[in-house]
């Protein structure tokens, strides 16, 4: 047991607490916000992040990083793995022989990879962390148009997908980065005005997009927990469990290369991209598995109660675990 | 060969970031014909969250110094109270009886559109005294203001405005600043954090809550607020350059040859950053209030309409003259 | 008493034991006289190059240190004043100090040690081959790994860099900054300070500039002045990003990114080792750190709003 935590150093569980634990309190801001407003205006949020916040923090994070088509391949096809692997896991879990597959099914398997990841993964991760943080809510969000419309509806919805300003701006953020021209002095300095201005709103999007997130939880009573157990178990412990079974077939197959070499950075690189996936895998249900399935069961809302309540002990575990066997030098 | 002169590029440097952040909320308001969106529960996020954490974290890592609170706040309550009799005389020739109708005239915006021109502008520091100014136009519209338009004072009111309290501590950590024991001060730490990331919300949001407000503007409801809205778009800068010459001459932001240019920066930056606020329109919680308690609310809307319009326009010029002659 | 007769033979055994091995300790070690040539004192450099010079079992090192204590006069009175016979070799700290020690000594071994640019500055022809009697080691970075590191950190479009107008190694700096400027997409601000008369108005100059962070480079002028540019810096929350270390931890400068002056201190005393032992410095190899090394003030990234990522954690010192 000491073993362990000396693997990692005071400082750096300190630096870790220091990132997650801001969140957690933003967090419990929302929920606050929720109950007090009898989350009745989820819609507003819900609007202006979908809308302006998130596109504006895709953009922003995306622009400025290198474009690595190498990385958005790793990151989509680990995330399809993890998505397959909750669910069949999920379905043999929670397969309700009466009402065949259940809506609870939806909240096992996606997590909330656009409200809580891009803020933890920004403050614990860097720019590097946002921006794959960014691609890897964009495959979630491809799934979820596909598979997870799917599971509803019988029916995918894959057009709904290319309408989003998530997907917009994401194309928009690669462009930008490869602009093959070069600009006078003062069209440039303009369109990093017009890129500061994305940027502000960007920064601004962290809060607000935790905030919508505890939103709706302000609904939530404790007695709804008593249906959600396995459900919320299995998102946050298994989908770290299943990232990390894919983490270590990237290793195995040489896609995150282990050899440090001469450039540190490019190995760090790799780190951060498993320890991206491991902490996206963690992540609590999300919110929106309640706009999917309609009106949430009693089971949805539990799994999403248990997952969030749990997540404050399972994140900072993983992380933990980041920084012992995927960081430690 | 530049297209856009230095100076012009100073100005639009400044503007620009916080007009494409004002588009996007333009555009969610037209994209939103239903008027889905709840405003209110915006205003209520910034209001009781994000603007506390903003004026905290914006005051506590920084020096308080007394004297430039003062001269600032100062300067805040001096153009309230030199606009005031000009905004009443104004309301008497238009033969309008309600006291509402002088709120958008007499206090400023100087959240939406202030706070982020000063940081673009001036940087931290110009933000941090742009918060001063704000915090006491805030005290005086929630006190004096509430009772221009209800006709009695509520201190309760006044003394729940969460701002004020962030303004209360965050001074009071600037200038205590006590060695703390281990764990408190991580704790402390911690809380800052969550803070300061609460902060970055303030700007944006507020901005694109103006910009979608706009989105509903008709044009022909424009013309009631003309008269009021000039005057303090013309007004409120020219009675500010007359205030930033009159504290010159007494010596309460000199102008010395061989001034530490630090010092003098400093006082330079004070002296846009009153002026700068005292060319805003007026401010949305005008409005507000004259909603509340009834009192013209549809004359204000019109003014501050025209006001934010107009200052498209009359900000950029303002901000032109103080690059030319402040700074 | 066979206990004691017992107890008298081994201790005996140990006299004569230690009388066999003690030449190897004292008595066969050459004593070697050094002149430290130090412009601002002594720095973690000098206590790595101390500590392998003291763990030799060749060499008994006598180190004289010739501190300038930042002042070029100071500095060419100590290199005119030097008794070359007194030592068998120089080390010297920094590009100044070792150019002005070249005039000097032409004839005994100088190990250079925190050069910047030792080719570019005249000192040595190559890094293999001096083709002179100086070797050593240099804190040179790479910049486009410095600027790799700082991306993750920070987004900058505009970087103001402040070096010392007199100086001609920032030159060389600011030229390989200039070089990345499209690849990281930012632009250079260009902010030369003549003198300490000049350091206020180049800092109006950088808050003017609205530069998103400010680059020094590895300059004794701007450490001997640090506390007054990282405190204005700081007040208008501009990132300070240094070469030198101990401008983190005593000005309170955001992030250092270059190499551990320890580790460049050990370095330059293998080098010292090997001219000791009868190399041409000519024949031995400049050397350089391999990777970057960080350090971090957290209540300066506090007070700035920045995160630290904790992937850096592993390169990184933490200064509260």
């Amino acid at each position: 047991m000491e073993h362990f935590f000396a693997l990692a150093t005071p400082l750096e569980i300190r630096m870790m607490l220091r990132g997650f634990i801001p969140i957690v309190m933003i967090l419990i801001i929302g929920i606050f916000i929720g109950r007090w407003d009898n989350s009745k205006h989820q819609q507003t949020l819900n609007k202006l992040t979908d809308y302006i916040f998130l596109p504006c923090l895709a953009f922003s994070a995306i622009h400025k990083h290198a474009f690595d088509p190498v990385e958005i391949f790793s990151i989509g096809a680990a995330v399809l793995m993890i998505m397959v692997g909750m669910t069949v896991v999920s379905f043999f879990t929670l397969r309700d022989k009466v009402r065949g597959c259940s809506g609870n099914l939806l909240a096992s398997v996606y997590m909330s990879s656009g409200s809580l990841l891009p803020p933890l993964a920004f403050v614990l991760f860097g720019y590097e962390g946002l921006a794959k943080a960014i691609y890897f809510h964009l495959f979630v969000t491809i799934f979820y148009y596909t598979a997870g419309r799917w599971m509803v509806s019988g029916r995918a919805d894959f057009k709904s997908f290319f309408k989003t300003p998530l997907f917009h701006l994401i194309i928009l953020g690669i462009a930008a980065r490869n602009f093959p021209f070069s600009l006078s002095d003062n069209i440039q300095e303009l369109s990093w005005l017009l890129e500061k201005g994305i940027h502000l709103t960007a920064m601004g999007s962290l809060p607000l997009l935790i905030i919508s997130f505890g939103y709706p939880l302000g609904l939530l009573k404790r007695s709804d927990a008593n249906g959600g157990f396995v459900g919320g178990a299995l998102r946050i412990v298994a989908g770290p469990l299943v990232a990390l079974l894919v983490v270590c077939l990237y290793r195995m197959t040489g896609l995150t290369s282990m050899e440090r070499g001469y450039d540190v950075l490019g190995y760090l690189d790799y780190r951060t991209t498993e320890a991206l996936l491991l902490l996206g895998a963690a992540m609590p249900s999300s919110h929106r598995v309640i706009c999917l399935a309609g009106d949430a069961g009693k089971a949805e809302r539990g799994t999403i109660l248990v997952s969030v309540t749990g997540a404050v002990i399972t994140i900072p575990i993983v992380l933990l675990y980041i920084l012992m066997y995927i960081f430690e030098e | 060969m530049n297209l856009i002169s230095n100076e012009m590029l100073i100005i639009i440097r400044a503007v620009l970031p916080s007009f494409v952040i004002a588009f996007f909320g333009l555009l969610l308001g037209k994209l939103d014909s239903k008027r889905e969106i709840n405003q209110k529960t915006i205003s209520n996020i910034v209001y009781y969250f994000f603007t506390p954490c903003l004026v905290f974290s914006s005051l506590h890592k920084r020096s308080f110094d007394f004297q430039e609170f003062a001269v600032i706040g100062g300067a805040a309550l001096i153009l309230i109270a030199m606009m005031t009799p000009v905004a009443f005389f104004v309301k008497r020739r238009a033969a309008v009886h309600e006291n509402g109708y002088v709120l958008p005239i007499i206090f400023m915006n100087t959240g939406n559109i202030s706070l982020p021109i000063a940081l673009l502008m001036f940087g931290n520091d110009g933000l941090a005294k742009a918060i001063m100014f704000h915090m006491m136009n805030i005290m005086v519209l929630y006190s004096y203001g509430v009772y221009l338009v209800s006709g009695k004072t509520d201190l309760m009111q006044f003394a729940k405005i969460p701002a004020l309290w962030a303004t209360v501590l965050g001074v009071t950590a600037a200038t205590s600043n006590p060695a703390l024991p281990g764990i408190i001060s991580d704790v402390y730490d911690i809380v800052n954090k969550g803070i300061d990331v609460l902060a970055q919300g303030a700007i944006p949001v507020l901005i694109i809550n103006l910009g979608y407000s706009m989105s509903d503007t008709k044009l022909s409801t424009l013309k009631a607020g003309l008269t009021g809205a000039s005057l303090r778009l013309l007004g409120g800068p020219l009675m500010a350059f007359g205030l930033v010459y009159g504290y010159r001459m007494i010596g309460w932001m000199p102008v010395i040859p061989g001034m530490d240019p630090l010092v003098a920066l400093g006082y330079r930056t004070s002296e846009a950053i009153i002026i700068l606020n005292a060319a805003m329109p007026g401010p949305i919680m005008a409005y507000l209030l004259n909603v509340k308690f009834d009192n013209c609310p549809a004359k204000a809307a019109s003014m501050l309409a025209v006001g934010t319009l107009g200052g498209i326009v009359t900000i950029p010029l303002t901000l032109t003259l103080v690059t030319r002659y402040i700074l | 008493m066979l206990d004691i007769y017992r107890h008298f033979r081994l201790a005996l055994l140990l006299a004569v034991l230690l009388l066999a091995t003690a030449p190897a300790w004292g008595a066969e070690r050459e004593v070697k006289r050094i002149a430290m040539i130090l412009f601002r004192g002594e720095t973690p450099a000098e206590k790595g190059f101390r500590d392998i010079l003291a763990a030799s079992k060749d060499f008994d090192v006598k180190i004289t240190v010739l501190d300038a204590n930042q002042s070029k006069d100071k500095l060419r009175n100590i290199v005119d004043t030097l008794d070359l016979a007194h030592f068998d070799l120089f080390y010297a700290f920094g590009t100044m100090a070792t150019q002005m020690a070249m005039e000097k000594i032409k004839e005994k071994p100088i190990i250079f040690n925190v050069v910047q640019r030792p080719v570019e500055a005249g000192i040595i022809k190559s890094w293999e081959h001096s083709g002179n009697n100086a070797t050593g080691a240099s804190n040179i970075v790479s910049t486009e790994s410095a600027f790799k590191t700082l991306a993750l950190v920070m987004s900058i479009r505009k970087l103001g860099f402040v070096y010392y107008d007199k100086d001609p190694a920032p030159k060389y700096q600011k030229n390989d900054i200039a070089k990345e400027q499209k690849k990281f997409g930012f632009k250079l601000v260009d902010i030369p300070v003549r003198d300490q008369q000049a350091i206020p108005a180049a800092l109006i100059k950088i808050v003017n500039a609205k530069v998103d962070a400010v680059m020094f480079p590895s300059d004794s002028f701007i450490k001997a002045n640090a506390d007054i540019i990282m405190t204005t810096l700081n007040k208008h929350k501009i990132p300070s990003i240094v070469i030198i270390p101990e401008m983190v931890k005593d000005n309170g400068a955001l992030l250092s990114l270059g190499p551990d002056y320890y580790e460049l201190g050990k370095l330059a005393a293998h080098n010292a080792l090997e001219v000791l032992h009868g190399k041409q410095p000519t024949d031995v190899p400049s050397k350089t750190v391999s990777s970057l090394r960080i350090s971090i003030n957290l209540k300066t990234a506090d007070k700035l709003g920045i995160n630290f990522p904790l992937q850096l954690l592993s390169l990184s010192t933490i200064i509260h």
